[in-house]
């Protein structure tokens, strides 16, 4: 269960940014001037045991901004999150991958940032390269896999990190789609399992296969708020309207 | 402080790593990182013992290992400091404590300078020097080091996400530091009206009680350590002070 009351982010943006102490000092006498963002503007959400939320909007909307607050990355200006049970981040996959580093290494490595301890990653690790299909190049190098193949040691390793709450950032859209047919699978047992899913996506079937309900945001607000097949509707209809 | 084992896992992990890059990225990895001490142990030698003629005893260990606990000092709290702002990409990734990160960073270059002076030992048995009982002492002095290394480390690498000239500033102190540190030269020849300022530089302090433990089989009186380790405590005390209170903070600087 996770459920966030009013979220508020903003961020001051300069006009001018000062990065070092030497500009700060010089740039006493000439106060800053700020124009303010506002990432998130009073976003609400509740999500139960075993239901997933989808979250969509064009980009620069708040998706990100959302997940890393409901992730405990970074810290909201004002409103509250709450949850219940172990809280599991996708927000990038392959985190701290290496391409100097073999397959093995990488695993252990992403696999202890999830989380993990060494020896959960230990007893999963078969799991992990059998999901990811690369049971030959478990020794090579990563910098010598294929995009695909790279793209499959991330996620099978990332599912490793068990929990209560995901909050995935588009992390679905990898490899063929004999392998994007598995990732499905491992979400809807996830689901089944009473697991609570907040998917950031703009794959919008991704959205309407996967998803509960859904909201939609646009420039820090929550437009709209929905079953998936309404909410998405209205978020294409509104995206035709858009001239380039 | 206290961490937990899925904490210590990754701690080791992230420090293992960083020390397998810097020294698989070429075959003769370990040999190219004592090259620079061994350059500066030549030049320094030259100029200060055959051109000069100072008189230090065991002149070539003394300066050796001066210039191994300085490079370890100055390695350890630049890569320390810039820690966390280069692995901003796990920062703004996942949830976990900002601070393995400078952890993680410590142990790297704590792993380096064990190396070094494992080659220091060789170096040791072919001048002939020996070692006595002081030596057990040793662990202790590389831990006030280590604390210390870690509360700069931790203190200015919080700064620096937001001030990126802070490494600049430090490095250009740490020449000057290379010089107010008895590295080629001894403790002695400070005036005494200064020596009492002079002392108070935590390196010098470490610097001098390892060169009595391992090369003149004595050691510094109990007050005297009790003074670095509370220099050297304080240290890490006031830069993880400093850390945590600017933790939130870090994702949204780096």
């Amino acid at each position: 269960m996770i459920r966030a009351k009013d979220l508020v982010k903003k961020y001051k943006i300069p006009h001018e940014r000062r990065t070092t102490l030497f500009e700060t000092c010089a740039g006493l006498l000439s106060p800053l001037t700020y124009e303010t963002l506002w990432a998130l503007d009073g976003v609400s959400l509740a999500v139960g045991d075993g239901e997933a939320l989808g979250v969509i909007g064009a980009n620069g909307s708040g998706k990100s901004t959302l997940l890393r607050i409901l992730a405990g990355i970074i810290r909201q200006d004002e409103g509250t999150v709450e949850t219940k049970g172990r809280l599991v981040p996708f927000l990038e996959l392959g985190l701290g991958f290496c391409g100097e580093l073999t397959a093995k290494e990488n695993v252990f490595l992403n696999g202890m940032l999830m989380g993990l301890t060494r020896q959960d990653v230990r007893d999963r690790f078969d799991e992990i390269i059998e999901f990811a299909e690369i049971e030959n190049f478990v020794d090579t190098k990563l910098k010598n896999f294929s995009s695909g193949m790279y793209a499959r040691l991330a996620f099978s390793t990332a599912i490793q990190a068990r929990g209560d709450v995901y909050l995935v950032d588009e992390v679905l859209a990898v490899g063929d789609i004999g392998f994007q047919e598995k990732c499905y699978r491992v979400f809807s047992e996830f689901k089944k399992e009473g697991k609570t899913l907040v998917i950031v996506s703009h794959n919008m079937s991704v959205v309407r296969r996967l998803c509960d309900n859904v909201i939609y945001l646009e420039s820090g607000r929550v437009e709209m708020e929905g079953s998936p097949d309404s909410v998405v509707a209205a978020y294409e209809e509104k995206l035709k309207g858009v001239t380039f | 402080m206290a961490l937990t084992r899925r904490e210590l896992d990754l701690i080791a992990e992230l420090a293992w790593t960083d020390f397998k890059m810097r020294y698989n990225s070429s075959k003769l990895g370990f040999v190219w990182s004592f090259l620079n001490p061994l350059m500066m142990l030549t030049t320094l030698y030259v100029v200060f013992h055959l051109l000069m003629r100072s008189n230090i005893e065991q002149y070539p260990l003394f300066l050796l290992l001066g210039i191994i606990l300085w490079n370890y000092f100055a390695e350890s709290t630049v890569a320390g400091i810039a820690a966390v702002s280069n692995k901003a990409p796990l920062i703004n990734r996942i949830r976990f404590r900002k601070d393995i990160i400078v952890f993680a960073s410590g142990l790297t270059t704590l792993l380096s300078f064990t190396l070094n002076m494992i080659v220091f030992a060789v170096f040791m048995l072919v001048f002939g020097a020996g070692l006595s009982w002081h030596v057990l002492y040793l662990p202790v002095v590389v831990f006030q080091f280590l604390m210390l290394t870690l509360g700069i480390s931790f203190g200015l690498g919080a700064v620096y996400t937001r001030y990126h000239d802070t490494k600049h500033i430090w490095e250009v102190l740490l020449q000057i530091g290379f010089f107010l540190t008895p590295i080629f030269y001894q403790v002695g020849i400070i005036p005494p009206e200064y020596a009492g300022a002079y002392m108070l530089n935590p390196v010098t302090r470490i610097i001098t009680s390892a060169r009595e433990l391992i090369l003149y089989h004595q050691m510094a009186d109990a007050g005297s350590q009790v003074v670095t380790f509370v220099i050297c405590a304080s240290a890490l005390a006031g830069g993880y002070a400093y850390f945590r209170s600017r933790r939130d903070y870090l994702a949204d600087e780096v």
